[in-house]
Formats: structure tokens, sequence, C-alpha cells
């Protein structure tokens, strides 16, 4: 009993915390999503029609989707090649892996400088092709946007990658190259199967982080950005400067849910299948 | 072929590294230099942006008019560095022991409150604003750097990661030292703790990175400009761009020998999180 208690006490503060400034939290948002702040009335779903009928959400929910159906698999596949490449450990890959990581770890204020030498309209990539292109007004805000985060963000999954591959154990590999497999085909059959998990956790990472984007478009065009690249979080910032409360508890809700629903989809689909395969292989060694 | 690999390979390696190279030559040009070359991009103008490999006129004017010439820098670095250190030493205070228990609580209670972790954990920051925003308003915490610091600390990250460290620890090294005699407090802090090291950095260098570029929250929970972070701080509004770049340098390095000391702890805390 002394034992139990012990540990309870020891749960508690994380517990009381996560509480406290999380999880009910959250509850009294769905809550007060159905209703009015002015006056406190019940209105359903209301606060939701408006949501979803103003023409700025639609606008940011779009881009933040089209920013991670390109972004995830983009990241997702060039972090795992780069992985697989520079998983000898050479001299040469060991400062490549460097500096890879290394915008990583560079502060916001740094990469923002950089990159707006880069992409300015005097900037480097202009003064390389002769010609004044507006990198950050037009569409092309997007693909640079997309190209800076990746390059900032690759690093972490990179080694994450690295990590799984360091984890397959190296009798695999030489057994495949043993039996006549070349590297092709050992990295086809033996490493990527074994690297399912790890490349869920990668996903989940990319998932959850492809949302503070929008710390690098702040950084580099402030708070009015071009309409390609206005996020879902510049849209809670502006309800937020017009105390447009119920909005914000409806957005927040529908938010949630589409995360929530999302990755409960991809989960599915990578374990789901594999579940079955666990009973029929018990049954088989019952046999 | 491996001769082909070996130049690309080496080019590569400089081309990512430039970054670090371009911050510290503008470091140490002088103002009217880097001026010269930057002002299409920074001051408005037609001409080309320019750039040398070695400034004409080497100077260390920016890092000194930095360090001795502008008390903002650092009270915006303290206040940096106050955020980044209490999260950290809050959120390990509070996750290591929580993560502990978590291991030999019952499997269903277990699981529930896993779930409930990881679901918060999935959370960004546009669902989080509104519900943190009233807990702080009903907490009188706005626009004080504890509403800051406390929601962080109880942040669902770290006692995941130190929660799978721990269960991943071998059984056998907490009943041998069951039978040395080893209380349950001795076993966590002796035992569990230090072989959890790699994970424990792991979380301090996520959290590290993390919070040092924190954006979001100062911007819209803190009006007063005195408990702004560092990365909020744009000195080229009133300081010559020389400054800008010995202080984005300084604290590149800054991170960067952090990060290096402990890349290793690091690496293998990933490892950790791989695996399960």
């Amino acid at each position: 009993m002394n034992k139990k208690l012990f540990r309870f006490l020891l749960l508690f503060p994380s517990a009381a915390g996560v509480m406290i400034f999380w999880a009910v939290p959250f509850v009294r948002l769905l809550i007060s999503s159905f209703y009015l702040s002015q006056n406190g009335s019940f209105c359903g779903l209301h606060n939701y029609m408006e949501v979803l009928s103003s023409q700025s959400f639609r606008l940011a929910a779009g881009n933040t989707v089209r920013f991670m159906a390109f972004s995830i698999p983009v990241m997702l596949a060039v972090s795992l090649c780069a992985a697989v490449l520079l998983s000898e450990k050479t001299f040469l890959n060991l400062w490549m892996k460097e500096g890879i990581i290394l915008p990583f770890v560079l502060p916001a204020t740094a990469v923002s400088i950089f990159c707006t030498v880069l992409f300015d309209h005097n900037g480097f990539a202009n003064l390389f092709l002769k010609h004044r292109f507006d990198w950050l007004g037009g569409d092309t805000s997007f693909w640079v946007l997309l190209f800076i985060y990746a390059w900032k963000y690759i690093g972490i999954y990179m080694l994450i990658w690295l990590s799984g591959i360091a984890n397959v154990p190296l009798e695999l590999r030489d057994a495949a190259y043993l039996d006549g497999a070349g590297r092709w085909q050992y990295v086809r059959n033996i490493l990527l199967p074994n690297l399912k998990q790890v490349g869920f956790i990668c996903f989940v990472f990319l998932f959850i982080n492809s949302f503070k984007v929008f710390r690098e478009i702040y950084l580099i065009t402030g708070n009015y950005p071009n309409k390609k690249i206005y996020m879902l979080q510049h849209i809670f910032n502006n309800w937020f400067a017009d105390f447009a409360m119920d909005k914000m508890a409806a957005g927040a809700v529908l938010s949630a849910g589409a995360i929530l629903l999302c990755l409960l989809i991809v989960y599915l689909l990578i374990y789901g299948r594999m579940i079955p395969e666990k009973i029929l292989s018990r049954n088989n060694k019952e046999r | 072929m491996k001769n082909v690999w070996k130049p690309v390979k080496v080019l590569l390696i400089i081309a990512l590294f430039y970054p670090l190279v371009f911050l510290f030559t503008g470091s140490i040009m002088g103002n009217s230099e880097i001026t010269h070359y930057l002002q299409g991009v920074f001051g408005g103008g037609e001409q080309w942006a320019g750039w040398t490999v070695f400034p004409k006129y080497p100077t260390l004017a920016s890092y000194i008019e930095l360090l001795l010439d502008i008390p903002e820098f650092y009270v915006l670095f303290w206040n940096s560095l106050l955020y980044a250190g209490c999260i950290i030493a809050g959120q390990l205070i509070v996750a290591l022991p929580a993560a502990w228990a978590l291991t030999a609580v019952r499997p269903v209670i277990r699981k529930g409150i896993l779930l409930v972790y990881i679901v918060v954990l999935l959370m960004p920051f546009q669902v989080r604003m509104l519900p943190e925003y009233l807990v702080l308003r009903d907490l009188n915490l706005l626009d004080s750097p504890v509403g800051i610091i406390l929601p962080e600390i109880f942040s669902a990250l770290p006692v995941l990661i130190l929660y799978y460290s721990f269960s991943s620890q071998p059984k056998v090294l907490q009943e041998s030292a069951q039978i040395d005699g080893a209380g349950e407090f001795q076993i966590f802090y002796k035992v569990a703790v230090p072989v959890a090291v790699p994970a424990i950095v792991t979380c301090v260098i996520l959290a590290l990175l993390e919070y040092w570029n924190m954006i979001e929250q100062p911007l819209l929970f803190i009006k007063d400009k005195r408990y702004w972070p560092l990365a909020l701080f744009s000195p080229q509004n009133n300081y010559g761009l020389g400054v800008v770049f010995a202080m984005a340098f300084l604290l590149a390095i800054f991170i960067l020998v952090i990060f290096m000391l402990l890349q290793n702890y690091f690496e293998e805390g990933l490892s950790i999180i791989s695996k399960e």
C-alpha cells in the first residue's frame, strides 16, 4: 500500500498539470464550441457553420493541407534516402550528416537572415538568374517555403531514420550479402521492412511539426504573408486579435478532430494489416 | 565510381556549411562594407546583393557594439535563457518521477494515461491557443513569463520519451538492486535515472531547440516587450547589419556547441524512441 501511494505521489504533479493546462481546457473548449460566447445560449452547430463558410478559413485550411500533402512525403523520402546513403560511418559521411543537421540547430534569426538574402527581390537567387523574380510574392512563395522548411528540419528526421537503421541487426545485412543480394536489394527487402515503425514515428512528428511552419513564415514575411502561404495559425492569430472566441473554439475542435482522424487512419493502414498477421502466425505455431 | 562521389560529397559539405561561413563573414565586416553589399536587400533600393569571401577591412566592431552597446540584447538573451532553462528543468522534475511511476501502474490504467498524453502531444498550437489563453487568464498569468513557462513544463513529450526509456531497461537491473537492499527511491535515482541519461539528454535537446526559438506563445500572450525572447528581437530596425550578423553568428555557435557536446547521447536517445 505504501508503495502504491508513493507511485501515485510521483505521478501526481505531471497528471495534475496535464489535467489543468491541457485536458480539462480541451473539454471546456469542446463544450463551449456549441454555445455563443456573447450570451451563453446554446446554438448547436452554428459556430461550426460560421467557420466552415468563412472564406479565409477555407483558404488557410486548404493551404495547410496542401503544405502537408507535399512536405510530408517529400521529407520522409529525402530524409530516408539521406539516412540510407550516410549509414556507413566514413569521414565524409560524418561531415555530411553534421551539415544536414546544421540548419535544425541554427537559431531562427540566423535562418531568417540567410533566407532573406537568398530569396529577396535583389537577393542571390535572382542575381544568379539575372532576373528580378518575386520569390515570396507570387505562387512560388509556397515552394520557397517548402524548400526552407525541408532544409531546416530534414536533419532531425534523418537522425531518427539513422537510429532505426542502427537497430537493424548487422547479421541480417551480412547474411543478405552472402546470399548474393546487391545493395539495392538489401535496402528494399531487408532494411525497409524493418523500418516500418520508425517510419510511423517520423510521420507522426512530421505531421505535428508541419503546423510549426508558421515560425519560418513569420520570420521571413512578418504577420501578413502572401495568400499562398496563409496558414491555419495565421487565421487563428487574426481571430485572437479580434476576440472571435466562438470561431476559435469551433476551428480548434475541427482541427483537432481532423488531426486525430487522419492519424488514426494512417495508424490503421500501417498496423491494421499487421494484427491479422500476428493472429495467423500464432495459430500456425499452435498447430 | 567512388572517385566520382568524393568530390561531389566535399562540394555538398561546403554548400551545407556555407550559411555558417556566410554569417561569420558578415559579422566581421565593417558596417559600411556590409551595407554596401546588402543595401538592395535590407535597405531598399535597386542594387543587386553582392558578397565576398574575405572582407576587405575585417573588424570586430560589430561584436563590440553588440556586446557592449546594446542592453536589449542582454535582456532578451537572458529572457530566452530563462524560458528555455526553466522549462527544461521543470519538465525533467515533473516528467522523470511520472514516467518512472507509469512503468509500475496497472496496464489498463497506464494505457489510458498514455493515450491522454499522446493526444495532448498531437495538438498543434492553434488548437491549444484558446484553451491555454483562457486558463492563463483565469490564473491571472497573462503578460508574465510564468504564463509562458508553466504550461510547457507539463508538456507530454518528455513523459513519453522517458517512459519508453524506463520501460525498455532490463528488469534484472532493478531486481538486483532490490536484492542488494536498495529502497524504491534509491533504485530510481541510483539505477533507473543514470541508465536513462541518453533519453534525458534527448528531452533536453529537443526542448532547448523548441523553446529557444519559441515565437507563437510570447507573440500572443506577452504584450510587454521586456519579456520577449531573443527570437522576436529584430535589431535590423535600429542597429547596423553588422550587429545582426554578429548576433546570429554568436547564437548559432552557442547552440551548436551545446548540441555537439550532447550529440552522441542524443543519437542514442533517439534510437530508444525508434525502438518503441
